[in-house]
């Protein structure tokens, strides 16, 4: 018995299929990937455990067969789970204390285009990471470089600077500005080539 | 996980007045709907063996389109009668068997009705993937916040204030009483009171994330003296470290990304996003009851923690060993 099948049947099935292939990434957890240890803890002294950049270029190879460097397609911003795992840090660290939702306060705002120190994601990744001149605090012993990663995912959401379908479409608390997936694009001065670390 | 428990983690192993009232409604329910479901399924059976009999059809005549002969047949008027009757009588039936089951309902629901006060109120604030206990909370200097294990007096009336600190989940002791929801903005409530000492399984009951199955409660109801005891000590702070293993472990957990979550009274770490670990040693399992506290499943759970429960919150800490060792001393003093 021959399954006849109308050719518009056929060609739908073939493009909700192909949009599944192409949007299954949306959701991909790097779940099992356990991060790079850091390279250079050995005492316990107060200035040791800090991350350097050089952990963050160890770490991104462990997820997936991605090979752009993180700066470019940046892995985690592509990704919805690294975003909304990032929202959930950006309360869990206290980050609103200064930053508030993004808006600033002590600290500055980061749903602008104005980055003091850099708006690229290895550049954001050192100002968590290590710290800033003016106040900003280094989380570079308090973080893994996986969950760092999914803050500078976060934090870049908050400018619309990730694609649409990777940020938090709502807040899981009142809600104090739109969600990150309406939030209107701002543009930082991003250098051609990516910065050195 | 089941060695862990002395009685079966089941609904119909009561250990509390509560759930032997709702175990007795499932048993007559059971009864009632098995008794139902045999009749019919004898009946289809008796029907499929016994087939159309001649007296069943008034007449048939054929003739049917485009020359073929075929056989129509006509209900004959005394039978569909009969039918009738028994279809109508059956459907009252079960209308009436629908309403006595209203009656048990609302017996047991009168029955399992929360008494009028409460002689121990805990508040309970369910997480992704864990749970927290606060005692005494509307007393400032008495408050105690402990996580994973429920411990509460027999024959004491238990008053659980639910609360949720993210996504709706559901909190159930099969042994012991009901499920009940727990939403985010609205405050819900349940009452139990065990009757025979033991340990017990609790676990969320509504889907709530990646590691909904392993969020589970060890509740052990124990005898008021026994009870008194380990409230006693859980309100005391952490047990300062004597050996010089432990002391360099508290540095570990102090310096390190431990603090930051989770707390240890009697230490400066005061993170309360994660279970409070002031005395996580006197706990005989770690991540929510998912696996029992030995050191090599607390080395696992340090390094790896997506081994255990993939896509938990716990962040995998990667300790140099020696470091780690000190801090699995440390961690195994906090009795």
């Amino acid at each position: 018995m021959k399954l006849c099948v109308p050719r518009r049947v056929s060609c739908t099935v073939t493009a909700f299929a192909a949009i599944v292939a192409v949007s299954c990434k949306r959701e991909a957890r790097p779940i099992g990937h356990s991060p790079a240890p850091p390279a250079d803890i050995t005492a316990i002294t107060p200035d040791s455990g800090i991350h350097r950049l050089t952990d963050s270029a160890a770490s991104h190879r462990l997820v997936g067969s991605i090979k752009a460097p993180a700066d470019s397609h940046d892995v985690y911003g592509g990704v919805a789970y690294s975003a909304s795992e990032g929202k959930r840090l950006y309360e869990w660290m206290n980050c609103s204390g200064c930053h508030s939702k993004g808006g600033g306060g002590i600290g500055p705002a980061l749903m602008d285009a104005e980055w003091r120190y850099g708006a690229a994601p290895s550049q954001i990744y050192e100002t968590i990471v290590s710290g800033r001149p003016n106040g900003m605090p280094s989380f570079g012993r308090r973080l893994n470089s996986q969950q760092t990663w999914q803050l500078v995912a976060y934090v870049r959401s908050l400018s619309a600077q990730t694609p649409k379908w990777a940020r938090p479409g709502r807040d899981d608390h009142m809600a104090a500005k739109v969600p990150e997936q309406q939030t209107p694009k701002a543009r930082p001065y991003l250098p051609r080539s990516p910065p050195v670390p | 996980m089941m060695q862990m428990s002395s009685t079966a983690h089941s609904a119909l192993h009561p250990t509390s007045s509560e759930a032997v009232q709702i175990g007795n409604l499932w048993w007559i329910m059971l009864a009632v709907g098995g008794a139902v479901w045999i009749a019919v399924i004898v009946a289809m059976l008796w029907s499929a063996w016994r087939g159309r009999r001649a007296h069943d059809v008034a007449h048939t005549h054929g003739e049917g389109e485009s020359g073929s002969r075929d056989e129509v047949l006509i209900p004959s008027p005394a039978r569909e009668k009969v039918l009738k009757n028994v279809v109508g009588g059956l459907t009252a039936a079960t209308a009436v068997t629908l309403l006595i089951f209203l009656g048990f309902d609302f017996r047991t629901a009168r029955a399992i009705m929360p008494p009028p006060g409460a002689d121990i109120e805990i508040d309970v604030t369910a997480h992704q993937w864990w749970w927290e206990f606060t005692y005494d909370k509307s007393d400032p200097v008495r408050q105690l916040v402990t996580a994973s294990e429920l411990h509460v007096p027999v024959g004491a009336n238990v008053r659980l204030n639910l609360r949720t600190a993210d996504v709706i989940h559901s909190i159930w002791f099969p042994n012991m009483q009901g499920k009940r929801d727990m939403i985010p903005g609205h405050d819900n409530v349940l009452h139990f009171r065990a009757d025979t000492i033991g340990t017990y399984l609790g676990e969320c009951a509504e889907f709530c994330g990646m590691q909904h199955a392993k969020m589970r409660i060890v509740l052990v109801a124990e005898s008021r003296a026994a009870y008194d005891q380990w409230l006693a000590r859980q309100r005391s702070p952490s047990v300062p470290p004597s050996s010089e293993q432990a002391m360099l472990g508290q540095q570990v957990f102090l310096n390190r990304s431990c603090a930051t979550c989770h707390a240890i009274r009697g230490t400066p770490a005061g993170g309360r996003v994660a279970p409070d670990l002031t005395h996580a040693a006197s706990r005989s399992m770690i991540a929510s009851a998912a696996v029992p506290n030995t050191p090599d499943n607390l080395r696992r759970w340090i390094l790896f923690p997506d081994s255990i429960k993939p896509g938990t919150h716990m962040p995998s800490t990667q300790l140099p060993e020696a470091e780690l060792r000190t801090l699995l001393v440390y961690l195994e003093t906090l009795r």
